[in-house]
């Protein structure tokens, strides 16, 4: 990345609510879609991001602050084993917060299109929900109450699985 | 907080052992059409999260799956009454395609099955005339595979034409089936070879070993292989060993996405295997059967799990060779039923919907 050097270059992040946030550069750029926007220089001092709120947005910049900071697996230098496993212990520990906030912190991570973070919370979540029966799943996640199956559908898939599993 | 967009459901879901999924079926329509969909059994392929053992026993549908390595749990259950699965064509994402019969109606049919979750289709009748009156009869080999371009399974029958008198020029004609469709078509690609056996799907292509050639028996075999989605054939022209005086029992084998090949040698009694990798057989182990264990009655099922362990079925049950120890352990199960090692085999479980499925009634 040739703006290494002059890492000194910040970006200011709008939230819904508001808030803004100045971040370096360099910690913009773990966003695909900022990068893209810095690129193409579409993007002013102030990128308003209207559809994450700054609670979210603030635990996004953690994130790519601590990515931003940690060498990359690309970078082909020898990594040394610490970082990596601090960067574990470092994620185990951000992913450790409530169904809503792992979900909204996905959908702007979506939108911002960080690769890593996506991976993260769709692990996170399915880890969370593994165990889980349908009707706890429903109360956990946000399902579509007209997307529910007929009393005969759902009958049907229990019949199912009682045949192939346990 | 909003639902989650589809995007994110496959990339959840391809984190998830099947168990959960199958159970997830019933949460909501979006997530049976996901779970449903063929292409998230390719994306968990790639991620899988869990041992690959599962082991279906086709001649009366048993499915099984490992409890606890090395024991299995046997869930013995015949899928459609009537039904007898007579000889496995091959597998592809969890569905097997059969040449099958039902008792009442003395009918040879072709059959895919998701043992998993019991679905059936009974694939349209094949209707091909020989070219030439003189033909007996015509022998068909074919396969499953998916093509990911279109979300599709496709089944292929290579057609040969027999006759009673000898003809020297090799007839052969190619047809393909879109699984959930009613028709079958008949393509111009057409293999350079006979092929034989079981077919065995691995990236996106359809092997089988070529037929002997009863007019010159010591031509070493090769591998025909189909691309499912362009609809062509090519040859890996080599095995690993060409196929010796002392080779017993040789054939292709779904080694956990990747094209295996077993070979049995009487003379030095041991059973080889090798898989294609980057255009390369490598030799994944050698095995030596010990009495009281016989090499004969001894079939490589396919891979147990991640480390490369191999199920192995006998006469009297199933054994597992441990590739680091390079030891073969006996394996405790409950099923009471005789053993008929040459309808046991490993595949991928799935959860994939056949499209198009119509049951099946007697």
């Amino acid at each position: 990345m040739s703006t290494s050097s002059s890492s000194s270059k910040k970006i200011v992040l709008k939230s819904a609510d508001n808030e803004t946030f100045e971040i370096d550069e360099i910690v913009a750029l773990e966003s695909q879609a900022i990068k893209n926007m810095i690129e193409d220089e579409c993007a002013d001092n102030v990128i308003p991001l209207g559809n994450i709120d700054s609670k979210t947005l603030s635990k996004i910049i953690e994130y790519c602050k601590k990515h931003a900071e940690s060498p990359k697996k690309d970078d082909n230098a020898d990594i040394d084993e610490k970082a990596v496993e601090d960067l574990k212990s470092f994620d185990a520990e951000f992913a450790k917060v409530d169904m809503p906030l792992i979900q909204d912190i996905l959908m702007a991570a979506n939108f911002l299109n960080i690769d890593n973070l996506i991976g993260l919370m769709c692990r996170t979540i399915a880890d969370r929900i593994k165990g889980k029966t349908p009707e706890e799943i429903r109360k956990i996640l946000n399902i579509n109450k007209n997307d529910l199956l007929s009393p005969e559908q759902e009958a049907k898939a229990r019949e199912e699985n009682s045949w192939a599993f346990d | 907080m909003v639902e989650l967009p589809q995007d994110t459901l496959y990339n959840i879901f391809s984190r998830l052992p099947i168990e959960s999924l199958a159970r997830f079926r019933s949460v909501c329509k979006q997530w049976r059409k996901v779970i449903n969909d063929p292409y998230l059994n390719k994306i968990r392929g790639e991620e899988e999260p869990i041992p690959i053992s599962s082991l279906a026993i086709i001649k009366s549908i048993t499915t099984v799956k490992a409890e606890k390595d090395p024991i299995f749990k046997f869930s013995r259950e015949d899928l459609i009454p009537g039904f007898i699965g007579r000889l496995v064509i091959g597998f592809c994402n969890g569905l097997v395609l059969f040449n099958s019969k039902f008792i009442l109606h003395h009918s040879v049919s072709y059959i895919v099955i998701n043992p998993l979750s019991k679905q059936c289709h009974k694939l349209p009748r094949i209707k091909i005339r020989p070219a030439v009156r003189a033909a007996c009869y015509l022998r068909k080999s074919g396969g499953i595979g998916y093509d990911d371009s279109t979300n599709t399974f496709k089944i292929v029958f290579v057609v040969q034409e027999i006759y009673s008198s000898k003809q020297d020029d090799l007839k052969l004609r190619t047809i393909v089936h879109v699984l959930g469709t009613h028709t079958w078509r008949e393509i111009s690609q057409v293999p350079s070879y006979c092929i034989d056996g079981e077919c065995v799907f691995a990236h996106g292509c359809l092997y089988w070993l070529t037929d002997i050639d009863r007019s010159s028996p010591t031509e070493p075999r090769k591998v025909v292989w189909f691309d499912v989605k362009k609809e062509e054939f090519g040859l890996i022209d080599h095995l690993p060993k060409q196929s010796e005086v002392n080779c017993t029992l040789d054939h292709l084998i779904d080694l956990d996405g990747e094209v295996g090949f077993v070979c049995h040698y009487n003379d030095t009694r041991s059973i080889e295997m090798w898989i294609f990798k980057q255009e390369q057989w490598v030799m994944h182990c050698q095995i030596h059967p010990e009495p009281p264990l016989l090499l004969q009655g001894v079939r490589v099922s396919g891979f147990l799990n991640k480390d490369g362990d191999i199920l192995l079925t006998t006469k009297d049950g199933l054994v597992v060779y441990r590739l680091k120890s390079g030891r073969i352990h006996e394996v405790e199960h409950e099923y009471k039923h005789k053993f008929d090692a040459q309808h046991i085999r490993m595949y991928r479980k799935s959860l994939c919907s056949i499209h198009g499925f119509s049951s099946i009634k007697n």
